[in-house]
């Protein structure tokens, strides 16, 4: 029934809410896991597992904000839908400032709930895509000699191989071969992917070409 | 020891919430072609359950609204 992958991971201090929100779930055709507390959670959490949060907002012990904000300082992006007993304005600003996808008011009507675990799921497997394909250009762009490296920075820059062989004082033939192991080594099939690709891990053109270049 | 009404509102909204989303899991279970009866069975019991708490926080909030009233006019 469902396309998107991912488990929904439960945290809620009530046994009632636990119980029908799995129900709820799992009869929409979803894979859940229901946890007591946000300490549970976390003892069990494995930040590789595709999936979303549905946190309650109250939970005794470490409640919903704080460990939200224990998953962000560890880097995790897990997208959060937060519950709430009650319309805590103030809360839900912060809860959302902070990054969460969604905020509900139990009770929660199914096909709210419904069409904000799609949002999440959509998001973290967005997410996790991204994060594999940024992990996948960092390494290529290891495999770079330091002259090629330079030589990227240059050609995603929009500088045409003449200009960049006059920036470092070598032959334009050189720098024809430089581009095109660099194209390869990343496996870039145009400037544009190149750029793309660049982009993903954070080099970006120059502004001026100039900058890169220091000519005079 | 005194409550306050907004938290005893607020405690009615769990087996509300619990309530609505066991009837929407019941009825989508339904949808199947083969229904699990026993666990729709168990679905009608834990809603029976979270009713029965739902009117007893009921109670209190209207134990609390009287005493509030005749606290008032004495």
């Amino acid at each position: 029934m469902r396309q998107l992958a991912g488990t929904l991971f439960i945290v809620d201090d009530e046994a009632e809410m636990r119980r029908s929100l799995t129900r709820l779930l799992r009869s929409a055709g979803y894979t859940t896991r229901a946890y007591a507390t946000a300490t549970d959670f976390l003892s069990a959490h494995d930040p590789a597992a595709p999936g979303c949060l549905i946190l309650d907002l109250a939970l005794p012990g470490m409640n919903g904000l704080e460990l939200q904000q224990t998953l962000t300082s560890t880097g995790c992006r897990r997208p959060i839908i937060f519950l709430s007993g009650r319309s805590d304005i103030p809360k839900s600003v912060r809860a959302m400032k902070s990054g969460a996808v969604n905020f509900l008011t139990k009770p929660v009507e199914m096909h709210d709930l419904i069409a904000a675990v799609d949002e999440a799921l959509t998001i973290d497997e967005a997410e996790r895509v991204a994060s594999s394909e940024r992990h996948g250009v960092t390494e290529r762009l290891a495999t770079l000699t330091p002259r090629e490296r330079q030589v990227l920075g240059h050609v995603v820059s929009g500088r045409i191989n003449k200009q960049i062989a006059a920036d470092l004082g070598t032959a334009e033939k050189t720098i024809k071969v430089h581009r095109s192991r660099v194209m390869r080594k990343m496996h870039a099939g145009s400037l544009v992917e190149l750029v793309k690709l660049a982009s993903l891990v954070g080099i970006q053109p120059a502004a001026n070409s100039h900058e890169v270049g220091q000519r005079h | 020891m005194t409550e306050a009404p907004e938290d005893i509102a607020h405690e009615l909204r769990q087996p509300l919430a619990a309530i609505l989303s066991n009837a929407q899991a019941a009825c989508q279970m339904l949808l199947a072609s083969r229904p699990d009866l026993a666990e729709i069975r168990e679905i009608l019991e834990d809603i029976i359950e979270s009713e029965r708490r739902a009117a007893g926080i009921l109670q209190r909030l209207e134990n609390l609204l009287r005493q509030r009233v005749a606290g008032g006019s004495s």
